[in-house]
């Protein structure tokens, strides 16, 4: 699954956690923070569900427990953009 | 999905703990019990787990994501340790925070990964009447214990969006290795304290426990009950 192919991904689980129109979910769609666009019920719910694909379809761990996962300026989900990334780059 | 609803107890080896699985394994539930060391002779499934150690709390319930009807965990695990604070070794004080609420928080935030994804569960968790009576000579515990009271409250807040309920029981004494070596004129100083006093059996908090992991308890979370009224 390529860099591509994650985003999409991604960019649908925020969009059907968040009950949101797909449309709406861009990259640079924040998750966290005074402008994100889910709850914090929901973001679980992405990040639950983002658990499970990494096993999956990427053969990979996605540990999303860590000390900034909630930083606004450190954490891998301040963007759906982010987000991907480091689903990407946990392929190695 | 038909079979029996699967509950984790941990400290399933003895006390209080055992009680809970072989009564809810009777009752009809699949029980996985956690314990440091297992127990071959148990009527039960037993898993070895430190509850202390993060790491192998986190292998022990990612190994459960196949479980098809995991519903219910009741963090019996505990250690006490009866002695004036002046007198406890950090030693000590270090591992009742660490088994009795690390241990506690670590298997409830592996466990609620697992129920938020199937939208509903049961947690209970242990306390101890000694929190409610400020006992004299437990202070190392009450800490431990007080913080289970605290983070019970609050992680039942976190997990109300995902009809996964959290409560906690604080009993008073009751027969188990864990007071075998408190002093008869003690114990019963506390149960003249209790507003039932009369020491507690571990059935007593077995019943409390199958209320809070049965569906007539789906409004009740966030709350401390105490077996023996404090």
């Amino acid at each position: 699954m390529d860099a591509s192919e994650i985003m999409e991904h991604v960019r649908r689980t925020v969009a059907e956690a968040g009950e949101l129109p797909l449309a709406g979910i861009a990259p640079a769609t924040p998750l966290i923070g005074p402008r994100a666009v889910v709850k914090s019920r929901a973001l679980v719910e992405i990040l639950l569900a983002l658990e499970e694909f990494a096993e999956e379809h990427l053969g990979v761990t996605f540990d999303w427990t860590s000390d900034s996962a909630m930083s606004q300026s450190r954490s891998i989900f301040r963007t759906v953009e982010s987000l991907a990334t480091h689903l990407h780059g946990l392929k190695g | 999905m038909d079979g029996p609803r699967t509950l984790v107890v941990s400290g399933a080896s003895r006390g209080i703990g055992r009680h809970v699985a072989m009564r809810a394994q009777a009752a009809g539930w699949r029980v996985i019990g956690l314990a440091r060391q297992t127990d071959a002779g148990a009527p039960f499934e037993m898993r070895a787990c430190d509850v202390a150690d993060s790491a192998a709390v986190r292998e022990t319930f990612r190994a459960l994501r196949g479980e098809p009807r995991l519903h219910g965990l009741v963090n019996a695990a505990g250690i006490a340790s009866m002695n004036l604070l002046l007198a406890t070794p950090p030693e000590t004080m270090r591992r009742l925070v660490e088994v009795n609420l690390l241990g506690t928080m670590y298997c409830c935030a592996e466990m609620g990964r697992l129920l938020a994804r199937r939208r509903g569960g049961r947690i209970v968790n242990f306390s101890t009447i000694a929190v409610a009576l400020g006992l004299r000579g437990e202070a190392a515990y009450v800490a431990a214990k007080s913080g289970v009271e605290g983070f019970s409250r609050a992680f039942a807040r976190e997990m109300a969006d995902f009809a996964v309920t959290v409560n906690t029981i604080a009993p008073g004494p009751v027969e188990t290795d864990l007071i075998r070596h408190v002093p008869k004129g003690q114990i019963d100083a506390i149960v003249a304290r209790q507003v039932v006093p009369r020491m507690a059996e571990a059935e007593d908090v077995w019943q409390l426990v199958a209320f809070l992991l049965g569906d007539a308890a789906a409004m009740m979370s966030g709350q401390v009950l105490h077996v023996g009224g404090a």
